[in-house]
């Protein structure tokens, strides 16, 4: 496979370069790490296996996207060919602060990252709401891409890497015009369904919010998390946000996707596409969810999950 | 000819479709099917996106619309599994009372409409006057300046949540009954007014009574128009209820046929879809060509009321073809669903009991023959 | 305060075919509103509404953009007036692009606040607003999850992943709102109606300055290999039948 020489790697914390160095590694001769943040940090991501970090620094009560300017600037005088960034949502906006310099556009949620035979840096992302894929090449340096989180947790990181050495970028004048008011804590329990092998998810086949306990108890008897639809998360807003799957919400690869009173439609299954087994229980026998599924239930959802959380209790 | 909807019927339309898809009603529905209860929260969501203020005029707080419009919603909800007899544009109900009634009943009348109340329960027909309206004998009597209203009421619809009646009895001054009818609108909280529910097949949804009025007490001011002249006015409008009346046909024949057709193109029997069976094939085609052809006989009904020509004889027809025809389409549904259409789990079950009464109320398709019939023969000669 | 709000108009994802080949057909795609776009002109009529100011729309593309009951269906959101730039060129123009569209056309106008959805329904790239704001050189956030409008600025509440950041962005600004902001009204008949009535401004492309290069082309759009599933369905939800399925669970596992 071809490479391409300089790729620079950007996380917003030091324990997620390791897995973007070594994707940078199989892209690039040489990976350089972006750090914005404190000098502790900048030496810690010195040590997730890349050959330099260049390192932006964001002092005390300043936000990061006080530091990106710092990075663009480098970006535009050292032209790598390739900026790969994690996938969050600091990194979406610092790194289309990038690709606006630089005359391009980022590629996004990366599922797979390459070089072409022509020396370009190709990636492709899910479009059309899951219905399909697009693959983008990059013709101009830099390509700017984040990699998602599927293809990031993919990749082994590298053990023992040598501590590269710490350069540190000129700061930039230019402000962000924004200015942090305070810090709150998500009021949801963080839940990291993506990390989840696996998950039963809920659909708006269940009737009321309280009836959730009996879609808890056959998601503890698997050992699973619960995720859902938009519409249980958006509509009647009855779980997190996080706990979303689908085009715009978590994109999972469980080992099982139980899927309860959902109808299947495909911004929502395409979360689950890439679960080894998919099971679907929902009455509605038409449901396209059938369709997508190792195994079906037609039944009523509060007469099968109790009958199926005692059988699930009694098999083991 | 043209049988594109406009912009505006198409934007309406996916206004009601959010309303009804994000409610996500059809397990609500099925439970208050069950459990005899109005569909509170389907209705104030409707309410809310502004479909009871359809067809009112603008100066009293309403959106007006033609008829083919309100009709195409009001299909449109039908079709989206929204139930029978509850319908929550009142529009009709209040251009009666803002053609004939006076100042305060109009406001009484609004307020309900505009929140999509159903502001009267119609006191028309009576246990020994059904189709035969001229065997009403409710009476109105004068005394003392009051008037006393004494009489049974029958199939009165909502009667129970409905504030007022709008009673159509005997003046006792003209012989003929036609010219001796008078209305009256009068609260159902009354003293002498009492209720007893009917126990129906089903519209479970919608409570259906029988009114006793036992010297009911009214002023001379809760008389709606002139004296005499009620049949007459509640002919006004009679034509343009018939034809929401078939909307709700149409709607709920698409509703089931939507199901089946889909139904049949999964479910598999002899190792195939029965889609696949002509037979099954046979009744997806003829449930499609009554819907097509209830479709086009009504809107084209509803665009003639609109263009000034008369309906007397179309609203009787499509009222007896929509009538027929859907109660068909909603039969065969249930044939090709098998015995899950037979099920309370299946809402083809609930269409076929509901459906049934729009070929016996707002006139039976007997009476539509006796009307049209008549007309029709006039005409050719 | 003056708000514009930006969206895209988009093919419906439901409509989106697949060909034997595995190539996306759009031929029978019914072109709707941006879905994510919705919420960004709900959020710009809520502000203009509560600081008395006008929430107006912008939006570029192809041929799409002339269907008037699209321009309808988007004036009936509570916004007062609609820009457009138009051209065929702009059918498929990328993130960059468009952003530099609509950068230039923001230049033409009066404005506070610059909103964008989340990402566009159809590519959902999430970066529109993002490079709006930085090609601009105006404060810019993402994720925005609740607009507090203040004199000069807003307050708004960003939704990382692992917190909640309360910024206050000094005016004027772009921020793209995250799809739980809030919940876009449903337009009632008179919005219809009023929305036909309501001035819209066309821009052809060169008047606002053209369409720069793309730097990275779209080689291919495909739809995946599909995962060939058991489809193994117990038609009732019998003790049997359920039994058999956690069998089938446990085996899985």
């Amino acid at each position: 496979m071809s490479t391409v020489n300089n790729v620079w790697v950007w996380a917003e914390t030091p324990a997620s370069y390791a897995a973007l160095c070594a994707l940078g590694r199989t892209l690039g001769s040489k990976v350089e790490a972006v750090w914005v943040g404190d000098a502790e940090g900048a030496q810690s991501v010195a040590a997730q296996g890349c050959d330099a970090v260049l390192w932006a620094e964001q002092p005390q009560g300043a936000l990061f996207e006080d530091g990106v300017a710092a990075v663009v600037a480098a970006v535009a005088e050292q032209k790598p060919d390739l900026v790969l960034c994690g996938t969050t949502k600091r990194l979406r906006l610092a790194s289309a602060h990038v690709a606006a310099a630089c005359g391009t556009r980022v590629v996004n949620d990366a599922v797979r990252v390459w070089v072409d035979d022509d020396g370009c840096v190709e990636a492709e992302h899910m479009v059309y709401g899951g219905s399909a894929y697009s693959i983008e090449r990059a013709t101009c340096a830099p390509a700017v891409v984040l990699a998602g989180e599927s293809l990031l947790m993919s990749v082994e990181a590298a053990e023992g890497a040598a501590e590269a050495p710490v350069t540190q970028l000129p700061a930039s004048a230019e402000a962000s015009g924004i200015k942090l008011v305070e810090r709150k804590p998500r009021e949801v329990e963080s839940v990291n369904l993506a990390a989840a092998r696996r998950v039963v998810s809920v659909g708006r086949g269940l009737e009321k919010q309280e009836d959730l306990a009996l879609i808890e108890e056959l998601a503890r008897a698997l050992e699973a998390e619960v995720g859902c639809t938009r519409p249980i998360a958006e509509g009647v807003n009855w779980m997190a946000r996080e706990r979303y799957i689908g085009v715009s919400g978590a994109m999972l690869k469980p080992d099982l996707f139980v899927a309860v009173g959902v109808s299947g439609q495909v911004q929502h299954m395409v979360g689950a596409t890439g679960a080894k087994t998919i099971v679907a229980i929902n009455k509605d026998k038409n449901a396209p969810v059938f369709k997508q599924a190792d195994y079906g239930i037609v039944g009523d959802l509060y007469e099968v999950v109790p009958q199926l959380v005692e059988s699930l209790k009694a098999g083991k | 000819m043209d049988f594109k909807k406009t912009e505006e019927q198409e934007l309406l339309l996916e206004s009601l479709r959010t309303v009804m898809e994000r409610g996500n009603f059809e397990d609500y529905f099925k439970e208050c099917d069950k459990n005899h209860e109005y569909p509170q929260k389907a209705v104030d969501a409707l309410v809310e996106a502004g479909f009871s203020t359809l067809g009112i005029p603008e100066e009293h707080g309403g959106t007006p619309i033609d008829i083919l419009t309100q009709i195409m919603v009001a299909e449109e909800a039908h079709a989206l599994g929204y139930p029978s007899l509850c319908w929550i544009n009142f529009s009709t109900e209040v251009d009666d009372i803002l053609t004939f009634g006076n100042e305060d009943q109009q406001k009484k009348v609004l307020e309900c409409a505009l929140e999509g109340r159903k502001p009267f329960t119609l006191g028309f027909t009576e246990p020994q006057a059904g189709s035969d309206s001229a065997a009403m004998s409710t009476t109105a009597t004068k005394r003392d300046g009051k008037v006393y209203i004494n009489g049974n009421k029958t199939f009165n619809t909502s009667a129970d949540r409905a504030p007022f009646m709008l009673c159509v009895a005997r003046s006792g001054i003209n012989e003929s009954p036609y010219k001796d009818f008078s209305m009256y609108l009068f609260p159902m909280d009354r003293p002498g007014v009492t209720i007893e529910k009917l126990d129906k097949i089903g519209n479970n949804m919608c409570g259906t009574y029988e009114v006793h009025l036992d010297n009911v007490e009214c002023e001379e001011t809760d008389l709606v128009g002139e004296e005499c002249k009620g049949f007459y006015q509640l002919m006004k409008n009679f034509e343009v209820e018939r034809l929401t009346i078939c909307a709700a046909n149409v709607g709920m024949a698409r509703c089931a046929y939507d199901e089946a057709v889909r139904y049949a193109g999964v479910r598999e029997q002899f190792g195939k879809t029965i889609g696949s069976f002509q037979l099954i094939q046979e009744k997806i085609v003829d449930m499609k060509i009554k819907i097509e052809n209830m479709q086009n006989m009504l809107y084209k009904t509803a665009w003639k009321k609109m263009n000034g020509e008369s309906i007397m004889i179309d609203s009787s027809l499509v009222k007896r073809y929509t009538g027929q025809a859907a109660f068909e389409v909603i039969d065969d549904a249930m044939q090709i669903m098998g015995g899950i259409g037979y099920t309370h789990d299946c809402r083809i079950s609930r269409l076929w009991r509901d459906q049934r009464v729009y070929r016996i109320m707002a006139g039976t398709e007997e009476i539509m023959v006796h009307t049209a019939g008549r007309a029709l023969i006039k005409e050719a000669q | 305060m003056n708000t514009v709000a930006c969206y895209k108009i988009t093919p419906d994802n439901q409509d989106v075919a697949v060909a034997p080949d595995g190539s996306i057909d759009l031929a029978h795609a019914a072109m709707v509103l941006g879905e994510y776009d919705l919420m960004a002109i709900e959020e710009a009529a809520k502000v203009a509404e509560a600081t008395e100011g006008r929430a107006v729309l912008l939006t570029a593309g192809g041929e799409a953009l002339g269907d008037t009951k699209l321009v309808k269906a988007a004036l009936s959101r509570g916004a007062s007036e609609l820009y457009s730039v138009s051209d065929p060129a702009l059918a498929d123009a990328d993130a960059f692009q468009t952003a530099t569209v609509l950068a230039a056309t923001l230049g033409k106008m009066e404005y506070d606040l610059v909103i964008c959805g989340e990402g566009s329904a159809d590519r959902y790239e999430q970066q529109v607003g993002s490079l709006l704001g930085s090609l601009l050189g105006l404060p810019v956030v993402n994720a925005v999850s609740s607009i507090e409008p203040r004199d000069g600025s807003v307050v708004v509440e960003r939704a990382l992943e692992n917190e909640v950041e309360v910024l206050e962005v000094a005016l004027p600004a772009v921020v793209s709102v995250t799809t739980d902001i809030n919940l876009p009204r449903i337009p009632q008949l008179k919005d219809i109606l009023a929305a036909g009535k309501k001035p819209v401004t066309t821009w052809t492309l060169d008047e606002v300055g053209g369409l720069p290069s793309a730097c990275v082309e779209t080689v291919s759009v495909k739809a995946p290999g599909n995962v060939e599933r058991k489809k193994v369905v117990y038609e009732s939800g019998s003790a049997e039948n359920v039994g058999e399925l956690a069998a089938n669970i446990r085996a899985s596992l």
